[in-house]
């Protein structure tokens, strides 16, 4: 468990905010563009520090102003995934995952590491010889490799085109999973903060808005259907009564019929996140028959 | 060997002046690159004023500061037995201070020059700043140290001033090649000025040209 309260004054912008990582969890950090989220992670890394506050790993003081403690990001136990994937550009694929390695026998793990994000062939590639996605996946290797405490992603996908991304989403789920390493993914997309994340804390202009699980906050309410699919509104066809929106989620549609009243209730429109939910109780499945 | 030994001197002096740039340049320049210190622009402009001041300036303070009337000057001699003006040694230094700039500031802009995201992903990982020097930014640099480093040693070899007024002109000492060039036509020897000329004159180029040539080559691998 992390607990954070970090105060922090630039010219224009103020950053006051207090929250829980939950330990072994993934935790997003959702904002609109300059809320304060990418300075909330290089502050909690010990790469820029706050005026005020204290940042608890565990029993571990990383920040406390009052009894001026600051570790440097050497002694936080911390993966820190940049951006634009920062890989160091003179070093091979390998010798960039083995960089946080200290301890040499540690160093046999390389090939295995390697491989569970699917570059082994790839060992001595340099960064530019690489595409985007395979940059990220060095880049997420990269960190988890020293295995930290605590994984740090600043928009890891953002660089990245929807095809890659959409694929990234789901190995990153999978790669963190398997870690069991507490996270905190700060994002401006809804998407992922539902594909992602167990909790989510939401910012704007350097506060804290809502936090809770990606339902209570997104939605206001904790949905008991027995389906719900994430995507973005693609189309809107109204009649003066029912209207047809259509949500693509991953590369898949779903057509759903709403009353024309809600949507500009709701005021949907095309590009928004959605959810669709089904409360049916009689959902149906169906093996399909091809697969042994 | 008459002739060669000015070649010879000028050869060993730019070798030793570039090595201690190198040895002194790499921190110095790291300091002024990293420090958040606000006297730094003072440290800046004292390493650039040998590119504006006249080598005559710089050999006469020089001269003052090592002379046998100096405390540095008494306390060499003291040390050494020997005077640092019209020594070698006072050639090194005065040479040192001299080729400063051209070593520190391809340094400095090749440290400016490397990511910072890099250095904090080094951080981030664990590395101390040290390790994150020699691994990180120092490979990332080679361009521009190559350059520091070859332009320090074409610039001791072509200096003239400042070895004049500190070394003077002692045969097999301090008797550098620019110094024996005004020597020979001094004494009307055009022939021998001429060759000694010639071969400073191809010696920088090719020395240029190499630095030029490595550039080139590194801009097309980016």
């Amino acid at each position: 468990m992390l607990n954070i309260s970090l105060q922090k004054t630039w010219k224009e912008f103020g950053l006051d905010v207090s929250f829980e990582i939950p330990r072994g969890k993934v935790t997003a950090l959702f904002g609109p563009s300059g809320a304060g989220k990418s300075s909330i992670l290089r502050i909690i890394s010990g790469l820029e520090t706050a005026d005020g506050g204290i940042i608890l790993h565990g029993r571990e003081v990383w920040f406390d102003d009052k009894q001026k403690i600051h570790l440097p990001p050497q002694r936080r136990s911390i993966g820190f995934v940049f951006q634009d994937f920062a890989l160091f550009p003179h070093l091979t694929v390998e010798r960039n995952v083995a960089y946080g390695i200290k301890e040499k026998r540690r160093l046999n793990e390389l090939k295995d590491l390697i491989s569970l994000v699917g570059l082994s062939g790839y060992e001595r590639y340099y960064p530019a010889q690489l595409s985007g996605g395979q940059k990220q996946r060095v880049a997420l290797i990269r960190a988890l490799a020293r295995k930290p405490d605590l994984l740090l992603l600043d928009e890891p996908l953002s660089a990245l085109d929807w095809e890659t991304r959409r694929q990234l989403q789901e190995d990153l789920k999978k790669i963190i999973k398997q870690f069991h390493v507490t996270t905190l993914y700060v994002t401006h997309d809804v998407t992922e903060v539902y594909k992602l994340a167990d909790y989510v804390v939401v910012l704007e202009s350097g506060r804290v808005v809502k936090q809770g699980t990606p339902e209570e906050v997104f939605l206001g309410k904790k949905l008991s259907t027995r389906i719900q699919i994430v995507g973005k509104v693609v189309s809107i066809e109204s009649d003066p009564i029912m209207a047809v929106v259509t949500v693509l989620h991953d590369d898949q549609y779903f057509k759903t019929l709403i009353d024309t009243e809600e949507v500009g209730r709701l005021n949907l429109k095309i590009g928004n996140d959605v959810v669709i939910g089904a409360k049916s109780s009689d959902v149906i499945l169906f093996k399909v028959l091809t697969q042994s | 060997m008459n002739f060669a030994a000015p070649l010879l001197l000028s050869l060993k002096l730019s070798l030793i002046t570039m090595i201690s740039l190198f040895i002194v340049g790499i921190p110095a320049a790291y300091w002024l690159v990293f420090s958040r210190v606000r006297w730094k622009f003072l440290v800046e402009s004292v390493v650039a004023l040998p590119l504006v001041l006249p080598p005559t300036v710089l050999g006469f303070y020089l001269l003052m500061i090592v002379g046998g009337n100096s405390f540095i000057g008494r306390w060499y001699e003291v040390a050494f037995n020997k005077t640092l003006a019209f020594s070698f040694e006072g050639l090194v230094l005065g040479s040192f201070i001299y080729s400063l700039p051209f070593a520190v500031q391809p340094f400095q802009t090749a440290f400016a020059g490397v990511d910072r995201k890099l250095i904090e992903a080094s951080w981030s990982l664990g590395r101390s700043h040290l390790y994150t020097f020699f691994f990180v930014i120092l490979p990332l640099s080679r361009q521009g140290i190559i350059t520091g480093c070859v332009l320090s040693f074409a610039h001791t070899l072509g200096e003239f001033g400042v070895v004049l007024m500190i070394g003077g002109n002692i045969h097999g000492i301090t008797k550098v090649a620019s110094v024996a060039i005004y020597d020979e036509v001094q004494s009307l020897n055009y022939g021998i000025a001429n060759i000694y000329s010639a071969i400073l004159l191809s010696f920088s180029f090719i020395i240029l040209a190499a630095v030029y040539f490595i550039n080139r080559r590194f801009v097309r691998t980016i």
